[in-house]
Parts: C-alpha cells; structure tokens; sequence
C-alpha cells in the first residue's frame, strides 16, 4: 500500500505526495490531462510533438535539461492517447529545481520556430525509426483505423502521418498549449525523502500564482456501437504473417475493465495461460501469442495478438483463437485458475510499488482517474472478481459483431513460393 | 514572475557504497542479502558465470537458460509453468557471453514453494526435445525479423571488427546455427556450469524469516563440480580493415557506429575515459545530442558508452540518422570527437557532467534491488567494492587538462572503426 497525502491549490492544481525515508531521492511527476484523443483529425500527433517543445527551455531556464543535470536528476516524458506526463528524478535535496523547471515551462515556454522546426524534425525521426523502420511499425495506425470510426482513438500517438507533423504551425502548438497546459488541468505528485507539508508549501511557492485558465470544453465523440465484424487485410515486406484481433471493452472506471483484464491475464498470463498452452505449445499454431488491454480512458480494447508458425494460413490461425475465445464464453473459469490469475495481479501490484518513479507516477494517474485511494480500491475489484461475471464479460466482448481483425500477409512468402 | 529567484543547486559531496553482507550456503554458494522495506516480495538473482566459451555456446547457453523450465525430472513441463503461474513468480533466465542469469521476484509468502521449484529446475532439468525445437523456430524467426533492420547490421560489424567472427564476443548466430543445437549440447552445457563454484546469489527480501536458512536448504544442495575447469586466457584478434559500408535496400533511416577498444580495467585511464565518453555522448545534454538531435534534428538519439566485458572494454558511439543525412551526420561526429581532441572541456560544462554523473550514481544504488544490481555487475567483471570509490574520485578530480591529453591518446578519428549499414551511396 502507498500511503499519500493531499493537497489541492486555490488555482486548482491538485499536489499529492508520498514520503518515503529510505531513499535520498525524489521524484517529481506532473501529469496534464491530454494526451493524442483531443487532437483534430487533421492535426494529429500534436500532443506528443508538444511533449518534444517542453523541452525546448522557459523564461529563466533557458535549458530544461541543463539545471537538472547539475543537480544531479535526469528526466524525461511520454504521451499517451490520454495523457502528457513528465518526471524527474534528482537528489531530494535539490527538489526546488524540479518543482522551478516545471513551473517555468508551464508559465513561460519558449516555443519559437527555431524550437519548432528542430522538434518537428525529431520526431519524425522518431516516426521513421519507430513506426516505418520496423517491421509491423504501422499496426497502431491501421488497427485504430479500424476499431475506431468516430473516436479519435483512431490514430496513435505519433500522429495518423508524418505531413501532420510537418505541417504543424508556432500558431497551432501555441493554440494547443493555451487549451490544455493549465495548473488546473494537471495533477503533481512526488515521491521521495521530502515530508508532505514540505511539498505543499513548495508547491504553494512555486504555483500558487499561476492563474487557472478557462479550458477547451471536452468535445470527444462517443464511438458508436460496432455491430459487424470486420476484417482488414495487408501485404507487407514482414518475415511473417502477423494478426490482430481487437475487441471493444469498457472505459477505465468500468467493472468491464477489471473482468476484461482478468480476461487477457487467463488467455496469455505466462506460460501456462490458454493460448500458449493450446495454441503455441500443444499444437504449434503459434509462434508467439500475446492477449492485452490498450488501458484507454474512455471505452479502449482487449487485443489478441500473435504471429502464426511458418506454413499455418492465417484464417486456420484465427478459428483456433475463436476456438479459445468461445471456451471463455461457454464455460466457467475453474477456481485453480483463477485464483492464479488473481495471484499473479496481486504480485504485480506488489512488484510495483518497489519503484519510486512508479509509485510518483500511479499516484497521479490514479489521482485523474477519480482519488488516489483507488490505487486500493481496485485490488479490491480484482480480488472480488468471479467466474460467474468472468464469463458474462466475455460474452459481452468476444461475439463476433464486435471483433476487428488486421491481418498482415508477408510479401516475403508470396515471392518464395 | 520577475522577482523569481533560482534555485540554489546542492552540489553532491559523497556517494557511499559498500557491499552487503556476504554468507555463504553449505556448498560454498556466496549470498549478498540485504533486507527491504514496503511491499513484502522476494527478489532473487542467481549469477552463472561462463568459463571458457567457444562461439557455439552463446547459442547453447542462452538455449540452456531459456529451456531450464521446460521440464524437469519426475514432473511435466506444464506443471512447472503452472506452478510459476500460479504463484505470479516473474521469472526469467537468459544468457551473454560471460554469463548467464536467472532472476525471480515473487511474494514473500510464496517462498518455500516457489524456492523449492526454482531448485529443482535448476538442478534437475530434462531439456525436452519438442521445446528445444520450439525455441529454434522461435530464434531463426528473430533473426529473420532482425535482418530488416540497419541497427542489427551496425551492431553485428561493429562486434566483428572489434573481435572478428571466430571470436565468442564478435559472433552473431545465424540460421544454421540455430538449426543444429541440440539437446546433448544444452544437457553437456548444464552438466558443467550449472555447478556451485560458478555461481553466486544475491537477494532482497520482506517479509521472510531467516531467508539465509531458506536459501540454503533450496540453493545450498545444488551440486559442485567434479573436478575444477581450467581458466584459459581469452584472446580475440580485431580485425584490419577500419572503414565498413553494409548497403540496405532503401531504408528510411541509416546506422552509424564508431567503435574501438579501450584500455582494461586495471589501467589508470579507464574511469577517466568514462567521464569523457559521457561529454562526449554519454548523457541527454552531450554534445553529440545537443548537436544532432536538438540543433540539427538529425535523430531521435545519439550516444557513446564504454561497454565492459569480462575479457575486453570497449567504446561505443551509435545513431539512427535519417538516410539523406547520412554524410553530413557522420562528418558532425566525426567534429565533435576532433573537438574533444582540440580544446579544452570548459568548467562549467565539467561541473555539470560532474553532478551528472554523481547523481546517476545515486540512483544506481538508491534501494536493495538497484545496489544488488550494481553488485551483480561489479562481480561479474571482478571488481571489488572499491571500484566504486575509484570511479567517485574520478569524477571528482579529473581536469580539463588531463581529458585534453585523454582525448588526444585515445580519440584519434582513424583509430575507431567506422560502421555504416544504409542506402546505396
């Protein structure tokens, strides 16, 4: 268990903290609730390109990095469909540097063309390297596309293209940063050897006087009900034939979360789950087989993936996945196995909680989602998950109508054969 | 705004480090143990280490790690991934050239199983042909996937110029190797390093009563060697040739390395060397970064390193550039390492990589399971606890004047091998 405490500024900057006194470090988290889904469809990847100009130095840091180095912290950042977060990690005794770094970049970013054109260029470098570089690079792009029609868990975070990126404008960013970076749309955490009512003063201290602003109103469309299946094929220069298979869930604070979770860990928890078992181990249908939830705020996905083995065709590879799936539908869990599946979550909770940076970061992220208590509260929702309501999820979210398919066909075997 | 006042920065005096306890089991196994706070969990590592490999066996150990829980004697292979499963231990085993190492972190309150298990897999494994023939699909599927992209191609020449193929350092496994491992070879493989006197234990825990007892009824049985291997020097031959184009088939991006070998660790210029090769690259705001990455938007990443192996250290300087900028990325390292060799590293620059450095030495040891890692590491390359103290001191006297005349001795541009796998020139 986490212990915190919490302390909300008059400006509507929420600031929780864990004191911990067996370290001599910090860590300082701040999330900003935005992440990829308040894009425009026509001006993608933004989140995450501004995520690149925080960097870019303020009004009395003209570095971000440099002051941090000197203080012996690192840091560093990812954006999500949902959220923008940035961390540092420094001696405890040099926090006030983190605590002016993030004040500064919030009050005063410099984003100039400069900034703006070396950026844009990194992280379309960033797109080449991650996303058409590698083999199956684009299967968040095309699989969004897909399971998406409305919401803009359409595209990934990188962006739906690179001309996105390219064509981002100082005006669009700055607009973006006046609709979402604001002391009221983020929550600060810390975790470290720093006693609580020290971080709220220092809080206090460095954003007690920045002023709330008026934020974008959240205008996220609701994905409409998928009714059909559907299937999307596409040839590629892979080594092998890669398939995914997505199926809608509910939204984060749903039951259907936990359940479907419960869901993923019984399919390809370990090397004794269902589909490794059955379908790589036992009849070498697969290579590999993995089955995960995207984590999405608003209603996300539970994603069956795998690669078949050499000579097994696609369509056989997805009936056998049909086959498992409908298992789940038509027969209750066995207690042995879900106790294991609860175990394994219980010593994933545990394991965790080891990490300082983990600890700042649940800590905020499970602050956004409604209290920092939930970080508690949901052990309890795993704990009392049973067979009957197991089984009752997986009808809800493995028939047919709701699955969305990608299949990859390897261009490699075409020419061989 | 304007009245804001900055921050004074605590520079950081000391880092101390001192290894933990040593015990040792009834075989003689050494157990470093150092007890932890917050959640109750077990965190365990188990260290191999290799004597004497030929090319063949980094395939064969990494073979043998991965197949330990495929079966064991007396129970099947379900049964043992069921039972890691069912008590959500997190489990893996792997190997490199010098070692191999078998880690699990599970509950506390699961020790005695999950203890007796690892024990057992250890000490009685069977190696199952059918999983054996599984893993090599797997690894030649890696590899296939591997050869699409240029990182891969300007890693294995990298590894090859320093230490040429015949070498355990300098090879890369290819298909046919893969194809022919067998089962003798992973049970041979087993039958020799799997021994007490290869092998040492580090572990934190909560929440477990006398774990030094526990360990020793579980870990303190397996078995010592017959009789001792010999040690034999290991000698690698660099190869001649320095400059290395591989041409790809239009890819988006190009990798550049520059690498060449570094003096041991017994030489005074090894810790120093360090402190140059994070100016140079080593850290978020080194200069290679600054340059290509935030005033040319070459890249995502640029970094240098100095990578210690048992028997060889090496330096390391590698990119992903986008492919039309190849030339003029590659000519801007090549700058910046000329630039180290002609003027001065400057104070300020100095006293930042300084705090840099100590605070990420810091957080190397912040918490039982960091320290224990860093000690895993020290005893696989021999060191002893006052390397740690070496490096500290280094960081703290060595001057612009002394990196001046490092940097002309060791970063002389035609000494390094120079890498490129990209599109055709």
């Amino acid at each position: 268990m986490i212990k915190f405490e919490r302390h909300l500024l008059s400006n509507g900057l929420t600031v929780i903290s864990h004191y911990d006194a067996n370290t001599p470090m910090a860590t300082v988290n701040m999330l900003y609730r935005v992440g990829a889904r308040n894009e425009e469809p026509g001006k993608t990847g933004f989140a995450h390109l501004f995520e690149h100009l925080m960097f870019a130095g303020s009004a009395h840091a003209p570095s971000f990095d440099e002051p941090l180095e000197r203080a012996g912290g690192e840091n560093n950042a990812f954006t999500n469909n949902d959220i923008t977060n940035y961390y540092e990690v420094l001696p405890a005794d040099n926090i006030e540097t983190a605590l002016f770094l993030e004040s500064d970049r919030l009050q005063a970013l410099n984003i100039n063309t400069h900034s703006l054109e070396v950026q844009r260029k990194v992280v379309m470098e960033e797109f080449k390297e991650n996303y058409l570089n590698q083999p199956y690079g684009d299967t968040w792009h095309l699989l969004g596309k897909l399971a998406y029609k409305k919401h803009p868990y359409q595209w990934p975070t990188i962006g739906k293209k690179l001309s996105h990126i390219a064509q981002a404008s100082l005006a669009d960013v700055q607009l973006f940063f006046d609709q979402h970076y604001a002391v009221n749309n983020a929550i600060l955490s810390v975790a470290g050897n720093i006693k609580s009512n020290h971080i709220f003063r220092l809080a206090e201290k460095w954003f007690g006087d920045i002023p709330a602003k008026s934020l974008k109103e959240n205008s996220i469309p609701e994905e409409p009900v998928q009714n059909k299946a559907r299937v999307k094929e596409v040839f590629a220069d892979v080594p092998l034939d890669a398939i995914y298979m997505a199926f809608h869930m509910g939204d984060r604070m749903s039951r259907s979360y936990y359940l479907s979770d419960i869901l993923s860990d019984i399919l390809s928890g370990g090397k004794s789950s269902r589909l490794y078992q059955k379908l790589v181990q036992e009849k070498h249908i697969f290579n590999e087989i993995d089955a995960y939830l995207t984590g999405y705020l608003d209603p996300g996905l539970l994603i069956v993936e795998g690669k078949p083995a050499r000579g097994i065709d696609s369509n056989d590879a997805i009936k056998a996945i049909r086959l498992e799936l409908n298992k789940l539908m038509l027969e209750k869990v066995e207690n042995r196995e879900l106790q294991k599946v609860k175990n394994q979550i219980e010593a994933h909770h545990a394991f965790e909680e080891t990490n300082q940076m983990n600890k700042a970061f649940s800590l905020a992220y499970f602050e956004m989602l409604g209290g920092a208590e939930l970080l508690e509260t949901e052990k309890q929702y795993y704990r009392m998950a049973n067979a009957v309501s197991i089984r009752d999820e997986a009808v809800k979210i493995f028939k047919r109508q709701n699955e969305s398919t990608l299949i990859y066909r390897s261009n490699k075997k075409e020419k061989k054969s | 705004m304007s009245q804001i006042r900055i921050p004074v920065i605590n520079t950081i005096k000391a880092v101390k480090f001192t290894f933990p306890p040593l015990h040792r089991l009834s075989n003689r196994i050494p157990v470093y143990f150092l007890p932890s706070e917050g959640p109750e969990i077990v965190s365990l590592k188990l260290m191999i280490r290799h004597v004497n490999l030929g090319i063949s066996d980094l395939l064969v150990s990494g073979a043998t790690a991965t197949q330990l829980r495929e079966g064991i004697r007396g129970k099947e292979k379900q049964e043992i991934s069921n039972q890691l499963d069912y008590y959500g231990v997190r489990f893996s085993a792997s190997s490199q050239a010098d070692f191999t190492l078998i880690s699990a972190m599970f509950l506390s309150k699961f020790s005695e199983e999950v203890l007796a298990l690892i024990s057992d897999l250890l000490i009685h494994p069977v190696f199952p042909e059918t999983a054996l023939n599984l893993f090599k699909q797997r690894a030649i599927e890696r590899v296939r996937l591997n050869k699409q992209k240029v990182e891969f191609y300007s890693g294995k020449l990298s590894r090859k110029c320093l230490f040429s193929d015949k070498h355990i350092y300098g090879y890369t496994a290819e298909e046919p190797d893969i194809d022919s491992l067998n089962r003798k070879q992973l049970i041979d493989f087993h039958a020799e390093h799997y021994r007490a006197e290869n092998i040492s234990i580090l572990l934190t825990a909560n929440g477990i009563n006398h774990p030094e007892t526990l360990l020793d009824r579980y870990l303190g049985i397996i078995p010592k060697a017959s009789k001792a291997s010999p040690k034999l020097k290991s000698i690698y031959h660099p190869e001649e040739e320095k400059y290395r184009y591989q041409q790809m088939d239009n890819p988006f991006q190009s990798s550049i390395a520059l690498v060449k070998h570094f003096p041991g660790r017994e030489s005074d210029d090894y810790y120093p060397l360090s402190l140059l090769t994070t100016i140079l690259g080593g850290y978020f705001g080194a200069r290679l970064m600054k340059n290509l990455r935030e005033d040319k938007g070459y890249t995502y990443g640029i970094y240098s390193t100095v990578r210690s192996l048992v028997n060889a250290n090496y330096f390391s300087l590698r990119t992903e550039v986008a492919a039309k900028h190849t030339e003029s990325a590659y000519q801007e390292m090549i700058k910046e390492i000329k630039q180290l060799r002609t003027s001065p590293v400057g104070k300020e620059e100095l006293q930042l990589v300084r705090n840099y450095l100590l605070g990420a030495m810091m957080r190397s040891i912040d918490g039982p399971e960091q320290i224990l890692k860093r000690v895993l590491n020290m005893l696989i390359l021999g060191q002893d606890e006052t390397s740690f103290q070496r490096y500290i001191e280094t960081i703290h006297t060595t001057n612009s004047k002394q990196l001046l005349a490092l940097a002309n001795q060791y970063f002389e541009p035609d000494s390094f091998y120079h890498i490129v796998a990209g599109p055709k020139k």
